[in-house]
């Protein structure tokens, strides 16, 4: 898809105007973050977990070429075919050819952000090839032509109701006439229209959640059963995965699947959790005959090069875009490319070019949930300012935010003047503010005001005249 | 220079091991002819640190044994809407299998695992991978953890895949005695195995989706029931 994070400004404040996007971000808010709390809670081990991940997974980092190459192996030895993918254009070439060469019409799809990265179904397309995809979040953005707004629940900002129109409009093709207005008839119908293209598809892709060097399986995690049906019923199977996704063996990979699953959904584990390598073998009755891995680097080594390297260890779980501020007033469309929230804030600029997101990087209040609930432990405020001083570097912030970042320097270094400056106003604010006690309008904070009332100061005294006092005093 | 050549001098300059080079074991003819001789030939040019982790899994933090394995399973598996029946004997499924149709109302053909073919099925029972058609399915497991609710599944001749995902309702014959207590028992034993099934299925649960307004819906492509017959150890 064409990245619109540049206009990052305005896309937000839309999200703030947009009734349906504020009521879905209210549902999602609620949900996400209690349930995962009461799933960590119950597992007293979490913090130690936690920490043998990381550790495992930086000596993996620092093995990459390694580990990469055991997993190629063991893929070989069970007969599947393993490509290299240096950019999206190599790895959408490399997936289009061995669809047409099959003669495929339809490709059943399951969820991947790798796909979603590497724009794969434009690929297919244009390729002559149908992609459809099976996860109902993924189904419905698809339906509605849009990207995922969110890394697990792709439709998040969609309403029960805007679904309902979507499946009235779409599925008159299928025989329905009349408006499912329940979330069960809605699935059902889902269900029912998905399970024909499940049987009838020519080739299934899917994503990976881990790729296990020790016996060449991927792991397919859903709690829909959509990646398994998509790996199990075409006559192809092809997984897309990026090359951080290797990790040495099941044990590791367990170790992960416990993070993962309450960090994304607060479950225990999810539903289907599917270790998967190759064609089916001698005597299988079911099962793929060819099955190919296509491993992506897309900019990820030129990560593991530098400051960014610690974002590599993200599995895509979610739990910071749940945990943003940000992110739960603007919901993922605002970010304006395939990854949303602090992750995505990281990554973007990588995949697309700072200069192409200067803004997101300040998207972030710096208040650090992202990296308390964190399940591999990335500082992603830490790798956010790099960001940061790079856009600053590179000129590539506005003239107001250099010329008043400037202004705030010359006056935060002359403590006098601050506090000067900061007492001053806060009597001028606290007297213009007395009768309502906030305010709706202020001049040079529209962007402020704009969706929220500024409150007026509390009292006529800084923390240091305070202190001053009570120093004094004693 | 190839792709997949350009990826790993990048990864190895990443790493500051850019004088290294790939070891020309590891080319795609020579692995799919030789299989396990020429990945045992690549390991041997890895770090010992590198090669350990592969062959011997490191000690990872394990979350707590529980007291009583099967008490902990039923538990865990009707927190994740597992119905659980306890059988005597294996000479009961047939029996149960009825009962449980009847007693739920479910209409439609049976496909059955080939790994329950010596069973007394009646005369038109079906054996073998689901057609899609079929409105239930009976299977067996490898496995079940105590820790999740999880029943692990090995795709062969005996149980194909797909009887896990296509009926609207599978039944899964589960051996007292193969209830393992953590996710890690489960892999002690694949390793066993003289050869990686194509597929090994940890399923919890019947099929599930959130994707509409984040409330969980029963029933999204897979099973909308799962039931385990738990079958006495003696």
């Amino acid at each position: 898809m064409e990245a619109k994070s540049i206009q990052f400004k305005r896309n937000a404040v839309e999200a703030l105007d947009d009734p349906n996007l504020q009521a879905a971000l209210k549902f999602a808010k609620d949900g996400f973050i209690g349930k995962r709390t009461a799933a960590v809670a119950q597992l007293p081990e979490w913090n130690s977990i936690r920490n043998d991940v990381r550790v495992m997974k930086n000596h993996v980092l620092d093995n990459l070429d390694h580990y990469l190459l055991a997993y190629e192996a063991a893929v070989l030895a069970n007969g599947g075919v393993v490509h290299w993918a240096q950019t999206p254009e190599e790895a959408t070439d490399i997936i289009a050819t061995i669809c047409t060469d099959m003669n495929a019409k339809t490709v059943a799809k399951g969820k991947s952000m790798v796909g979603e990265e590497v724009d794969l179904n434009a690929a297919l397309e244009k390729a002559g090839v149908v992609p459809i995809e099976t996860d109902l979040g993924e189904y419905i953005i698809q339906l509605a032509d849009e990207p995922p707004s969110h890394i697990i629940a792709p439709a998040i900002h969609k309403t029960k109701e805007q679904v309902t129109g979507l499946f009235h409009e779409h599925h008159r093709q299928y025989g329905l006439h009349e408006k499912i207005t329940d979330r069960a008839g809605l699935v059902a119908e889902a269900r029912q229209v998905l399970r024909e293209k499940f049987l009838t598809a020519d080739v299934g892709i899917t994503g990976a959640n881990f790729l296990v060097a020790e016996t060449g399986q991927h792991v397919l995690v859903t709690n829909e059963g959509n990646g398994d049906l998509s790996s199990v019923l075409p006559d192809t199977h092809i997984v897309i995965a990026g090359i951080e996704k290797v990790v040495p063996n099941l044990d590791d990979a367990s170790a992960l699947l416990r993070l993962l699953a309450r960090s994304a959904t607060g479950q225990h584990f999810s539903n289907y959790t599917s270790f998967i390598s190759g064609p089916r073998r001698a005597g299988d009755t079911d099962g793929p005959k060819r099955f190919h891995v296509v491993l992506v680097d897309n900019k990820r080594t030129e990560m593991l090069g530098n400051e960014l390297r610690d974002m590599l260890r993200c599995f895509r779980c979610g739990a910071c875009l749940n945990h943003c501020p940000v992110y739960g007033s603007v919901g993922g469309h605002a970010y304006g490319w395939v990854y949303s929230g602090p992750m995505g804030a990281v990554v973007s600029p990588v995949m697309i070019g700072l200069e192409n997101a200067p803004d997101l990087p300040h998207a972030c209040t710096l208040n650090g949930r992202c990296s308390e609930v964190c399940p591999m432990s990335i500082p992603l405020p830490s790798l956010l300012r790099r960001h940061r001083q790079a856009t600053f570097e590179r000129q590539l912030v506005s003239n107001a935010s250099r010329y008043g970042l400037t202004f705030w320097a010359a006056l935060a270094t002359r403590p006098r003047l601050y506090q000067l400056f900061t007492q001053s106003v806060i009597i001028l604010l606290s007297r213009l503010g007395r009768r309502r006690g906030y305010f709706k309008r202020l001049p040079l904070a529209g962007g402020w005001t704009r969706s929220r009332d500024l409150p007026a100061p509390q009292g006529k005294s800084t923390f240091m005249a305070l202190y001053r006092q009570r120093r004094q005093s004693l | 220079m190839n792709a997949r050549e350009s990826i790993l001098c990048r990864v190895r300059a990443a790493c500051g091991r850019a004088s290294e080079t790939t070891p020309n074991v590891a080319t795609s003819t020579d692995l799919s002819s030789g299989g396990i001789q020429n990945r045992a030939r690549l390991l041997a040019e890895f770090p010992e640190s590198v090669r350990q982790r592969l062959s011997n899994p490191q000690p990872m933090t394990q979350p707590k044994k529980p007291e009583r394995s099967t008490d902990e399973l039923i538990r865990q598996m009707e927190a994740v809407q597992i119905s659980v029946v306890r059988l005597q004997s294996t000479a009961d499924v047939v029996a149960a299998v009825d009962w449980y149709l009847q007693d739920q109302g479910i209409e439609g053909e049976l496909t059955v695992a080939p790994s329950l073919n010596a069973l007394e099925w009646s005369a038109q029972t079906r054996f073998g991978p689901a057609s899609g058609k079929e409105s239930t399915s009976v299977t067996t497991a490898v496995a079940a953890v105590a820790e999740t609710g999880s029943i692990a599944f090995a795709s062969d001749e005996q149980t194909p895949t797909t009887l896990n995902f296509l009926p609207e309702n599978h039944i899964v014959v589960l051996h007292e005695s193969q209830i393992v207590e953590r996710i890690e028992d489960v892999w002690t034993q694949i390793r066993s195995m003289p050869a990686i099934p194509r597929a090994v299925n940890l399923v919890t649960g019947p099929s599930r989706t959130g994707d509409i307004e984040q409330t969980i819906e029963i029933g999204a492509h897979g099973p909308k029931r799962m039931h385990v017959m738990l079958v006495a150890a003696n």
